[in-house]
C-alpha cells in the first residue's frame, strides 16, 4: 500500500499577516512557517494506514528549500520519504499550475493506491488542488473526509456535507481531502526528528517532470494574484445624545443615506 | 491568558550571541549536529510543553499530589502526560545517546526546557531528577550499575531522586545520620530523609533513589559522607524491578505552591531490609552528589528564568488588554480616552524591569549551558576555562536568578493589580511555585556564601580573574562605540566598584573582621549579580546596534523618522530595537544600585552582629 500525501507550508496561524501596498505576496519578515495543520490530518491518516496495513509514506510538496522544514515535521511524524518540487520554473504557480506539477510528479512516482492532502491551506483558503489533482490524475476523489477505513481494493469514508455526513465507498487509487476531526495528529517526536535527518528526499525540477516552459509556473497558470489589500478596518461607532424624539430622526436619516440599509 | 515563550531571544541568543553552531562543530559528540536539528527539536518541544504540558499546571495546583498508606498518587492526567513525554523523547533531549537519549548539547536542551518549566514546573521536577541521578550514575557508577539503571531512567520507565537533607541536617548536610552498614557486596541503609522531591509517586513502577548515608566508622562532618544507589523496589534478575526494599514514604508536605510536586519523608530500612549499593569510594559521596547538585542548581536558575518569563508574558498581555484611566497627561479631562494600562509610564518601568531582567537571565543560563557543553572539548584549556567560568557563575544563577523569579512574579502581580492575586489569573499560582526555587538546593543565601566564601578565591582568584578578563576585553573593544558609549560608562564604573569590593573582602578576610564578607555575602551576591547581567545585555546591545544599523541601509532609511517607520514595520528591526532599549534600561536604571551597595558594604557595620536578638 503506497500512499501519497501532499502537503504545503504556510505561515503560522497566530500569525500578524502584513501587506505591503502594491504587492502581490504578505510581508514574509519574522513569519513563522508550519505544516498547513490539515495537511497534518492528511499525514497522520496516511501513517496510521501504513502501520496497519503496511507499505510506505510518500510526501510532496511544492516549495523552495525552506519548506523542507515543514517536509522535516511529515518525516518526523513517521512518513518514509519525500519529494519538493522546486525551480525558477514553478514560480508563481497558481492552484492550477501548482495541481499540474504535483500531478506529474505522481504520475512520475506512479504505483500508488492513495493520495492524502488538507481539505485547504490556511493561508490562501483556496481548497482546490487536491481535487484539481484528482482530475488532472483522473482518478475519484472525495473532500471534507472525517472519517476513513481502507479496504480491499476501496475506501469506505465519511465526508461532512452541508447539514449532515456522507458514506461513500471509493474504489483506490483516489484522493481524500482531510477535515478536522478525521484523527488526533501525533507529535513529532525527537527520536521522529532524528530518524527524519536519515530519510530520503528527492528535489525535482520541471524539467525532471517533463513540463514544458509554458505548462509550469506563471506562464502554466490559469489565475494571476493582482493585489493583495488588508480587510478595511472597523470605524469607531457613533454615539448619539439626547431624547429619542430628537436623535432618532437623525438616526434613521443616516442608516438611509449613509449606510444605505434601510 | 495564553503562556508566551520568547522564541526570538532564545534564537537571538543561541545563534547571533553565543554562535553555538560554531563552538559546537568543534566538538565530537556535537559535530554532526545542524542548525536544522536544534531548531526542530526546540520548536517541537515548545509545542509539546505548550499543548500537552501546560494544562497540567492548574490541575497540580488545584487536585495536587495525594497522600494515603504510604502511597502518593498524582492526577490522572501527570500520569497520561508524563507517558506522552516520555515516550516522545522530551525527558531525554541532551542524555547519552549510548542509553537511548538525544545526545543534544545542554543549551539546547535548555532552551526546550524553558517552555516545559514554565508550562507547569512541578511535573517537570521528576523528570529533571531522573536525568541527574542518571548522570551521576554514567559518571561515577560500576559498568554494571550503569547497565542496570541508566536506560531506564533515560527513557523515563523509573524515575531518580537525590536524598540528601534530614530533619536534622539541611544546610549543614554533614551534619547527617543517615547510616550504611556493609553487608556483602550491599550495605544495609537505615535513616530517615525529609524534603525529598518526587520520592514516591504513581509515574513509574520503580523510583531510584541515590542517598547520602554515613558508612559506619566513618569521619564525622562532609568527608565521611558515601553515596549510595537504593531503589525502592530491588531489581530482579533480569532486570526488572521486583520485591519492595524496605523505603517507605511517611508523609507529604503540605506547602504554599508545587501542589503537584509531592515533597516526601522517606524512611528507610525501618525493618533492616533497605539495600543500597555504593557508588564509587566510601566517603567521597559528597563530591558526586555536586556533580547532580551543581546541574540541579543552574535548574533552579532556569525555573526563575521560566517563571519570571512567563509573568512578563502574562503582564505584557494582561497591560494590553486591560484598559483603565486616562492618559496621565489628560487627567483633567473627564472625556478623554480611556486608554489600556500599558501606556501608564509606571506599568512600563514594572514591564522593562521584567523584560531587562529575564532576557539578562536568559543570556546568563544559555552562556553557562555553553560552557556545560564545552566540558567535552578536546582542547584541555577550553575545559578548564570552562569549568572555572561554571563554578563563578553557578551561585549567581542560582540565588540571583530564583530570586529574579519571584521578583517578576511580583512585578507581575502588580501590573493586575486585584485581578492578578485571584485565583483567575495565571500569576498568582506562578509566585507561589517560583519561590521555592529560592530555598531549595542550596538556599540562596548558601549561594551568596558559595560565591563570597569559596569562589572569589578558588584557585587564588584566577577563576573570578579569568571571567573579569573576558569583560575587561569586552569593555576595552566597545567602550569608545559610537552611540553605546554612555552605557560603558556607566557599566565600567560598576565593573570598578565590584573590583574594589572584592578587594577589601580579600583584606577584611586576613583581619579579625572576617564575619563582614559573611554578613555582606547576599548584598554582595545581589551586586556582582547586577553586573553580570549588565554584562550580557550590553553584549546584546552591541550586536543588536550593529544589525539594525545594517537594516537601516538596507531599507534606505537615513533620518530618524524614517528609521522610525522601520522599527515599526520590520520584525526584526522593532527586535533590535528594543534590545537596545532593554540593555539601557538596565544600565540605568538598575546597575547604579552597585555604588549603594557597595557604599554600604564599605561601612563595614557591625550592628546585625552586636544585636542582642532574644530580648
Amino acid at each position: 500500500m503506497k500512499t501519497i500525501v501532499l502537503i504545503k507550508q504556510v505561515p503560522d496561524t497566530e500569525t500578524k499577516v502584513k501587506v505591503n501596498p502594491g504587492e502581490t505576496d504578505i510581508n514574509r519578515e519574522g513569519i513563522n512557517l508550519v505544516l498547513n495543520p490539515y495537511d497534518e490530518f492528511a499525514a497522520e491518516e496516511a501513517i496510521k494506514i501504513k502501520e496497519a496495513k503496511g507499505g510506505e509514506v510518500v510526501v510532496c510538496t511544492l516549495g523552495e528549500k525552506k519548506a523542507e522544514e515543514a517536509i522535516r515535521t511529515a518525516l518526523a511524524m513517521g512518513a518514509d520519504r519525500a519529494i519538493r518540487l522546486d525551480g525558477e520554473a514553478f514560480a508563481g504557480s497558481d492552484n492550477y499550475a501548482t495541481a499540474k506539477a504535483l500531478a506529474k510528479a505522481i504520475e512520475k512516482e506512479g504505483d500508488y493506491d492513495l493520495i492524502l492532502c488538507g481539505k485547504q491551506a490556511v493561508d490562501d483558503d483556496s481548497a482546490q488542488v487536491g481535487t484539481l489533482v484528482a482530475e488532472m490524475l483522473g482518478i475519484p476523489s472525495a473532500s471534507l473526509v472525517i472519517n476513513c477505513e481502507v479496504g480491499d481494493g476501496s475506501v469506505t469514508i465519511t465526508r461532512e456535507i452541508e447539514g449532515g455526513n456522507q458514506e461513500l465507498e471509493i474504489a483506490m487509487p483516489c484522493l481524500l481531502t482531510a477535515q478536522k476531526g478525521l484523527n488526533e495528529p501525533r507529535y513529532p517526536s525527537l527520536p521522529g526528528i532524528m530518524k527524519a535527518k536519515r530519510k530520503k528526499l528527492d528535489v525535482l525540477s520541471a524539467g525532471d517532470l517533463g513540463l514544458g516552459a509554458d505548462e509550469a509556473g506563471a506562464a502554466g497558470s490559469k489565475t494571476a494574484i493582482k493585489e493583495l489589500s488588508m480587510p478595511p478596518e472597523r470605524k469607531a461607532g457613533q454615539v448619539f445624545e439626547g431624547e429619542p424624539e430628537e436623535i432618532v430622526p437623525k438616526v434613521a436619516q443616516l442608516l438611509r443615506e449613509e449606510a444605505k440599509v434601510i | 491568558m495564553a503562556l508566551k515563550i520568547n522564541r526570538r531571544d532564545i534564537d537571538f541568543i543561541l545563534y547571533e550571541q553565543l554562535d553555538v553552531e560554531k563552538a559546537y562543530a568543534e566538538i565530537d559528540d556535537f559535530k554532526d549536529f545542524t542548525r536544522e536539528d536544534y531548531d526542530m527539536v526546540i520548536t517541537e518541544a515548545h509545542n509539546f510543553a505548550l499543548k500537552e504540558v501546560e494544562p497540567l499546571n492548574a490541575i497540580g495546583d488545584t487536585v495536587g499530589a495525594k497522600f494515603e498508606n504510604g502511597v502518593v498518587t498524582l492526577p490522572q492526567e501527570f500520569k497520561d502526560t508524563y507517558r506522552k513525554l516520555t515516550e516522545n523523547g522530551w525527558a531525554s533531549i541532551g542524555s547519552s545517546p549510548e542509553y537511548g537519549g538525544g545526545g543534544f548539547p545542554t543549551s539546547v536542551g535548555i532552551a526546550a526546557s524553558e517552555a516545559f518549566t514554565a508550562a507547569c514546573v512541578s511535573f517537570m521536577f521528576t523528570v529533571g531528577l531522573s536525568r541527574g541521578n542518571c548522570a551521576v550514575i554514567e559518571e561515577f557508577g560500576t559498568e554494571e550499575q550503569k547497565a542496570t539503571f541508566c536506560e531506564k531512567l533515560t527513557s523515563g520507565e523509573w524515575s531518580g531522586t537525590m536524598c540528601l537533607t534530614e530533619p536534622g541536617a539541611g544546610t549543614a548536610v554533614g551534619d547527617l545520620s543517615t547510616r550504611a552498614v556493609k553487608d556483602g557486596d550491599e550495605y544495609l541503609i537505615s535513616g530517615t530523609k525529609c524534603f525529598i522531591t518526587s520520592a514516591e509517586h504513581d509515574l513509574t513502577d520503580n523510583i531510584i533513589h541515590l542517598v547520602l548515608a554515613r558508612v559506619e566508622g566513618a569521619p564525622k562532618g562532609i568527608k565521611g559522607i558515601s553515596l549510595f544507589i537504593v531503589p525502592k523496589n530491588r531489581i530482579n534478575e533480569d532486570g526488572t524491578a521486583g520485591e519492595p526494599n524496605d523505603v517507605v514514604c511517611g508523609g507529604i508536605e503540605h506547602k504554599m505552591g508545587l501542589h503537584g510536586s509531592p515533597t516526601c519523608v522517606m524512611n528507610f530500612g525501618e525493618n533492616g531490609r533497605c539495600r543500597g549499593q555504593l557508588i564509587g569510594e566510601e566517603n567521597k559521596g559528597i563530591v558526586y552528589m555536586f556533580h547532580m547538585m551543581n546541574e540541579a542548581r543552574i535548574s533552579c536558575g532556569l525555573q526563575g528564568l521560566a517563571q519570571g518569563a512567563a509573568c512578563l508574558e502574562y503582564a505584557r498581555q494582561y497591560a494590553h488588554e486591560r484598559i483603565q484611566g486616562v492618559d496621565i497627561r489628560e487627567m483633567r479631562n473627564a472625556y478623554a480616552e480611556r486608554v489600556p494600562i500599558v501606556n501608564h509610564p509606571d506599568i512600563r518601568r514594572s514591564l522593562m524591569l521584567m523584560k531587562s531582567y529575564t532576557e539578562g537571565l536568559r543570556s546568563l543560563i544559555l552562556f553557562a549551558a555553553l560552557q556545560t557543553d564545552l566540558l567535552k572539548s578536546g582542547d584541555k584549556a577550553v575545559r578548564d576555562k570552562a569549568d572555572d567560568l561554571l563554578a563563578i557563575l553557578t551561585p549567581v544563577i542560582k540565588g540571583y536568578g530564583t530570586d529574579i523569579g519571584f521578583k517578576c512574579a511580583d512585578l507581575a502581580m502588580m501590573v493586575h493589580g486585584g485581578y492578578g492575586y485571584t485565583a483567575e489569573y495565571p500569576v498568582e499560582q506562578q509566585m507561589r511555585d517560583v519561590k521555592a526555587a529560592s530555598i531549595y538546593e542550596g538556599c540562596n543565601g548558601i549561594q551568596a556564601l558559595d560565591l563570597v566564601g569559596r569562589k572569589l578565591g578558588m584557585k587564588g582568584g584566577m577563576a573570578l580573574m579569568s571571567y573579569l578578563m573576558d569583560i575587561n576585553q569586552f569593555v576595552a573593544a566597545n567602550e569608545k562605540h559610537e552611540s553605546l558609549a554612555p552605557l560603558f560608562k556607566q557599566f565600567t564604573a560598576a565593573r570598578d566598584a565590584l573590583v574594589g569590593c572584592v578587594t577589601q573582602f580579600q583584606q577584611l578576610g586576613a583581619t579579625k573582621e572576617v564575619l563582614i564578607p559573611v554578613l555582606n555575602a547576599t548584598p554582595f551576591l545581589n551586586m556582582f549579580g547586577h553586573v553580570v547581567l549588565a554584562y550580557n545585555l550590553l553584549q546584546q546591545a552591541v550586536i543588536a546596534n550593529e544589525k539594525l544599523d545594517a537594516i537601516f541601509d538596507e531599507k534606505d532609511a537615513a533620518d530618524d523618522e524614517a528609521k522610525n517607520e522601520v522599527v515599526k514595520d520590520s520584525p526584526n528591526a522593532t527586535f533590535y530595537h528594543n534590545k537596545i532599549k532593554t540593555a539601557s534600561f538596565f544600565i540605568f536604571n538598575v546597575l547604579p544600585e552597585v555604588s549603594s551597595i557597595v557604599a554600604a558594604i564599605r561601612n563595614a557595620d557591625r550592628s546585625a552582629l552586636d544585636v542582642i536578638l532574644d530580648y
